[in-house]
Protein backbone atom coordinates (compact mmCIF):
# COMPACT_ATOMS: atom_id res chain seq x y z
CA UNK A 1 0.00 0.00 0.00
CA UNK A 2 2.71 2.26 0.83
CA UNK A 3 4.07 1.60 -2.42
CA UNK A 4 1.10 2.46 -3.95
CA UNK A 5 1.23 6.51 -3.18
CA UNK A 6 4.37 6.54 -4.52
CA UNK A 7 3.61 7.02 -8.11
CA UNK A 8 3.34 11.12 -8.45
CA UNK A 9 1.17 14.13 -8.24
CA UNK A 10 -1.77 11.58 -10.05
CA UNK A 11 -1.65 9.12 -7.58
CA UNK A 12 -1.44 11.59 -4.61
CA UNK A 13 -4.68 12.63 -5.44
CA UNK A 14 -6.09 9.44 -5.87
CA UNK A 15 -4.50 8.47 -2.34
CA UNK A 16 -6.84 11.75 -0.50
CA UNK A 17 -9.78 10.08 -2.27
CA UNK A 18 -8.96 7.36 -0.91
CA UNK A 19 -8.79 8.76 2.32
CA UNK A 20 -11.73 10.55 2.11
CA UNK A 21 -13.56 7.31 1.07
CA UNK A 22 -12.40 5.35 4.14
CA UNK A 23 -12.27 8.23 6.93
CA UNK A 24 -8.83 7.04 7.83
CA UNK A 25 -6.15 9.05 6.48
CA UNK A 26 -3.95 5.80 7.28
CA UNK A 27 -5.61 3.87 5.18
CA UNK A 28 -3.32 4.86 1.92
CA UNK A 29 -0.42 4.95 3.88
CA UNK A 30 -0.56 2.13 6.70
CA UNK A 31 -2.28 -0.75 5.53
CA UNK A 32 0.79 -2.27 4.06
CA UNK A 33 2.30 -1.63 8.00
CA UNK A 34 0.44 -4.23 9.98
CA UNK A 35 1.62 -7.42 9.06
CA UNK A 36 3.87 -6.01 5.84
CA UNK A 37 5.67 -7.85 3.43
CA UNK A 38 9.32 -5.90 2.74
CA UNK A 39 10.16 -3.36 1.38
CA UNK A 40 7.21 -1.43 2.26
CA UNK A 41 6.88 0.51 5.74
CA UNK A 42 5.43 3.38 7.54
CA UNK A 43 3.98 5.58 10.32
CA UNK A 44 1.41 7.83 11.25
CA UNK A 45 1.16 10.12 13.94
CA UNK A 46 -2.34 10.85 15.61
CA UNK A 47 -3.25 13.73 18.23
CA UNK A 48 0.05 13.18 19.30
CA UNK A 49 0.97 9.23 19.09
CA UNK A 50 3.07 7.67 16.82
CA UNK A 51 1.79 4.67 14.96
CA UNK A 52 3.59 1.81 12.60
CA UNK A 53 3.91 -1.93 11.84
CA UNK A 54 2.90 -3.31 14.92
CA UNK A 55 -0.53 -2.19 15.59
CA UNK A 56 -2.18 -4.92 13.74
CA UNK A 57 -3.93 -6.37 16.55
CA UNK A 58 -7.61 -6.12 18.29
CA UNK A 59 -5.11 -4.88 21.49
CA UNK A 60 -2.68 -2.44 20.05
CA UNK A 61 -5.02 -0.54 16.90
CA UNK A 62 -4.40 2.65 15.54
CA UNK A 63 -6.99 4.85 17.41
CA UNK A 64 -9.12 7.64 15.57
CA UNK A 65 -10.67 10.44 18.20
CA UNK A 66 -14.45 10.36 18.66
CA UNK A 67 -14.04 14.05 18.00
CA UNK A 68 -12.04 14.97 15.31
CA UNK A 69 -12.35 18.28 14.77
CA UNK A 70 -8.52 19.73 14.59
CA UNK A 71 -7.38 16.73 14.51
CA UNK A 72 -4.86 15.82 11.70
CA UNK A 73 -2.95 12.30 10.71
CA UNK A 74 0.57 12.90 9.51
CA UNK A 75 1.29 9.95 7.68
CA UNK A 76 4.99 9.04 5.80
CA UNK A 77 5.77 5.77 3.63
CA UNK A 78 8.52 3.91 1.59
CA UNK A 79 9.20 0.95 -0.24
CA UNK A 80 13.01 0.25 -0.20
CA UNK A 81 13.24 0.13 -4.19
CA UNK A 82 10.59 1.71 -6.49
CA UNK A 83 7.95 -0.15 -7.69
CA UNK A 84 6.20 0.33 -11.13
CA UNK A 85 3.21 -0.21 -13.45
CA UNK A 86 1.58 -0.74 -9.95
CA UNK A 87 -2.01 -1.52 -8.75
CA UNK A 88 -3.64 -2.72 -5.59
CA UNK A 89 -6.69 -1.91 -3.23
CA UNK A 90 -8.15 -1.84 -0.15
CA UNK A 91 -10.46 -3.20 1.69
CA UNK A 92 -12.30 -3.54 4.96
CA UNK A 93 -12.32 -7.28 6.34
CA UNK A 94 -15.84 -8.53 6.92
CA UNK A 95 -16.13 -12.23 8.00
CA UNK A 96 -14.09 -14.80 5.20
CA UNK A 97 -14.23 -11.85 2.72
CA UNK A 98 -13.07 -8.16 2.24
CA UNK A 99 -15.37 -5.42 0.71
CA UNK A 100 -13.03 -3.48 -1.24
CA UNK A 101 -12.99 0.62 -1.08
CA UNK A 102 -10.72 1.40 -3.24
CA UNK A 103 -8.24 0.25 -5.98
CA UNK A 104 -5.61 2.26 -7.96
CA UNK A 105 -3.28 1.67 -10.62
CA UNK A 106 -0.36 3.61 -11.79
CA UNK A 107 2.91 3.40 -13.76
CA UNK A 108 5.40 5.44 -11.08
CA UNK A 109 7.28 7.20 -13.70
CA UNK A 110 9.15 9.14 -11.20
CA UNK A 111 10.89 6.13 -9.83
CA UNK A 112 9.81 7.47 -5.87
CA UNK A 113 10.41 5.51 -2.63
CA UNK A 114 8.63 8.04 -0.29
CA UNK A 115 5.77 10.25 0.26
CA UNK A 116 4.32 11.93 2.75
CA UNK A 117 1.57 13.86 3.77
CA UNK A 118 -1.25 14.94 5.92
CA UNK A 119 -5.01 14.41 6.60
CA UNK A 120 -7.82 16.23 8.06
CA UNK A 121 -10.16 13.69 9.82
CA UNK A 122 -13.06 16.27 10.34
CA UNK A 123 -12.45 16.34 6.28
CA UNK A 124 -14.09 12.97 5.90
CA UNK A 125 -17.21 12.46 4.79
CA UNK A 126 -20.24 12.53 7.47
CA UNK A 127 -21.13 9.32 7.46
CA UNK A 128 -17.73 8.30 7.97
CA UNK A 129 -17.59 10.25 11.19
CA UNK A 130 -20.18 8.44 13.23
CA UNK A 131 -18.95 4.99 12.71
CA UNK A 132 -17.37 3.72 15.70
CA UNK A 133 -15.98 0.00 16.41
CA UNK A 134 -13.23 -1.80 15.47
CA UNK A 135 -12.43 -2.50 12.08
CA UNK A 136 -9.59 -4.61 10.40
CA UNK A 137 -8.42 -2.84 6.80
CA UNK A 138 -6.29 -4.97 4.44
CA UNK A 139 -3.67 -3.69 1.41
CA UNK A 140 -2.27 -4.79 -1.70
CA UNK A 141 0.29 -3.41 -3.32
CA UNK A 142 1.92 -5.17 -6.55
CA UNK A 143 4.11 -4.32 -9.60
CA UNK A 144 7.61 -4.62 -11.10
CA UNK A 145 9.69 -4.20 -8.79
CA UNK A 146 7.66 -5.83 -5.72
CA UNK A 147 4.82 -6.46 -4.06
CA UNK A 148 3.39 -5.57 -0.34
CA UNK A 149 0.49 -6.89 1.58
CA UNK A 150 -0.86 -6.15 4.79
CA UNK A 151 -3.44 -5.14 7.79
CA UNK A 152 -4.00 -2.89 10.41
CA UNK A 153 -6.37 -2.48 12.73
CA UNK A 154 -8.47 0.68 13.38
CA UNK A 155 -10.76 1.23 16.34
CA UNK A 156 -12.86 4.11 15.52
CA UNK A 157 -13.36 5.77 19.25
CA UNK A 158 -17.21 7.09 20.41
CA UNK A 159 -19.89 5.61 22.63
CA UNK A 160 -21.02 2.81 20.44
CA UNK A 161 -24.43 2.77 22.46
CA UNK A 162 -25.57 6.13 20.83
CA UNK A 163 -25.47 4.79 17.39
CA UNK A 164 -27.91 2.87 15.02
CA UNK A 165 -25.88 -0.46 14.65
CA UNK A 166 -24.82 0.24 18.02
CA UNK A 167 -27.60 -0.28 19.26
CA UNK A 168 -29.67 -2.73 17.03
CA UNK A 169 -26.33 -5.20 18.47
CA UNK A 170 -27.33 -4.35 22.22
CA UNK A 171 -30.76 -4.96 21.29
CA UNK A 172 -31.01 -8.02 19.05
CA UNK A 173 -28.23 -9.54 21.60
CA UNK A 174 -30.71 -9.36 24.57
CA UNK A 175 -33.54 -10.27 22.44
CA UNK A 176 -31.76 -13.84 21.10
CA UNK A 177 -30.32 -14.33 24.78
CA UNK A 178 -33.88 -14.45 26.12
CA UNK A 179 -34.46 -16.60 23.11
CA UNK A 180 -32.41 -19.07 24.48
CA UNK A 181 -33.89 -18.95 27.95
CA UNK A 182 -37.03 -19.51 26.40
CA UNK A 183 -35.50 -22.97 24.38
CA UNK A 184 -33.55 -24.17 27.66
CA UNK A 185 -37.26 -23.96 29.39
CA UNK A 186 -39.61 -27.54 28.78
CA UNK A 187 -42.28 -28.26 26.81
CA UNK A 188 -45.38 -27.58 28.85
CA UNK A 189 -47.02 -31.16 29.18
CA UNK B 1 -35.61 -32.91 23.52
CA UNK B 2 -36.69 -31.17 26.80
CA UNK B 3 -36.56 -27.91 25.52
CA UNK B 4 -37.11 -26.40 22.19
CA UNK B 5 -34.34 -27.14 19.99
CA UNK B 6 -35.96 -24.64 16.96
CA UNK B 7 -36.21 -21.77 18.76
CA UNK B 8 -32.68 -22.81 20.33
CA UNK B 9 -30.99 -22.84 16.62
CA UNK B 10 -32.90 -19.58 15.74
CA UNK B 11 -31.93 -17.86 18.83
CA UNK B 12 -28.54 -19.40 19.17
CA UNK B 13 -27.91 -18.07 15.38
CA UNK B 14 -29.01 -14.75 16.42
CA UNK B 15 -27.12 -14.85 19.89
CA UNK B 16 -23.95 -15.24 17.62
CA UNK B 17 -24.21 -13.27 14.54
CA UNK B 18 -25.81 -10.09 16.75
CA UNK B 19 -22.90 -11.01 19.81
CA UNK B 20 -19.94 -10.54 16.84
CA UNK B 21 -21.27 -6.91 15.62
CA UNK B 22 -21.53 -5.42 19.05
CA UNK B 23 -18.34 -6.63 19.67
CA UNK B 24 -17.19 -5.11 16.88
CA UNK B 25 -19.00 -2.18 17.45
CA UNK B 26 -17.74 -1.82 20.98
CA UNK B 27 -14.46 -2.25 19.78
CA UNK B 28 -13.94 -5.59 21.16
CA UNK B 29 -12.94 -7.90 18.42
CA UNK B 30 -13.15 -7.39 14.70
CA UNK B 31 -15.62 -8.95 11.93
CA UNK B 32 -13.28 -11.65 11.25
CA UNK B 33 -14.16 -15.25 10.43
CA UNK B 34 -13.43 -16.18 13.28
CA UNK B 35 -16.36 -13.71 14.80
CA UNK B 36 -18.81 -13.65 12.08
CA UNK B 37 -18.68 -17.62 11.93
CA UNK B 38 -17.64 -19.19 14.54
CA UNK B 39 -19.65 -17.01 17.25
CA UNK B 40 -23.21 -18.16 15.56
CA UNK B 41 -22.27 -21.80 15.01
CA UNK B 42 -21.42 -21.55 18.99
CA UNK B 43 -24.48 -19.67 19.50
CA UNK B 44 -26.52 -22.42 17.92
CA UNK B 45 -24.36 -25.38 19.82
CA UNK B 46 -25.43 -23.64 22.67
CA UNK B 47 -29.01 -23.01 21.30
CA UNK B 48 -29.23 -27.33 20.45
CA UNK B 49 -27.47 -28.20 24.31
CA UNK B 50 -30.18 -26.01 25.93
CA UNK B 51 -33.07 -27.36 24.08
CA UNK B 52 -31.76 -30.90 25.18
CA UNK B 53 -31.03 -30.01 28.84
CA UNK B 54 -33.88 -27.96 29.10
CA UNK B 55 -31.80 -26.07 32.40
CA UNK B 56 -34.71 -24.06 32.90
CA UNK B 57 -37.42 -26.29 33.59
CA UNK B 58 -39.58 -26.11 36.48
CA UNK B 59 -38.69 -29.06 39.13
CA UNK B 60 -41.51 -30.77 41.13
Amino acid sequence: MAASILGGRVRFRQVKIILALAAFPLLAAMPALGSVTPPCNGSVTIGGATYGPDNDTAGNPIVIPADKSGVVAVWTATTGTPITDHSGSVGIVVGPSTVELASWNGENADLETTVEGDFSLASAPSFLQSLTGLYEVTATHSGNGGSCDGSVMVKLEGNAATTPVGAASIGGTVAAALGLAFAGRGKAV
Amino acid sequence: MKGRPVLGVVSGLFFGLFGAVMLQQFSIWPLDTVSLIGLPVVGVILGLVLAKTAPFSKTN
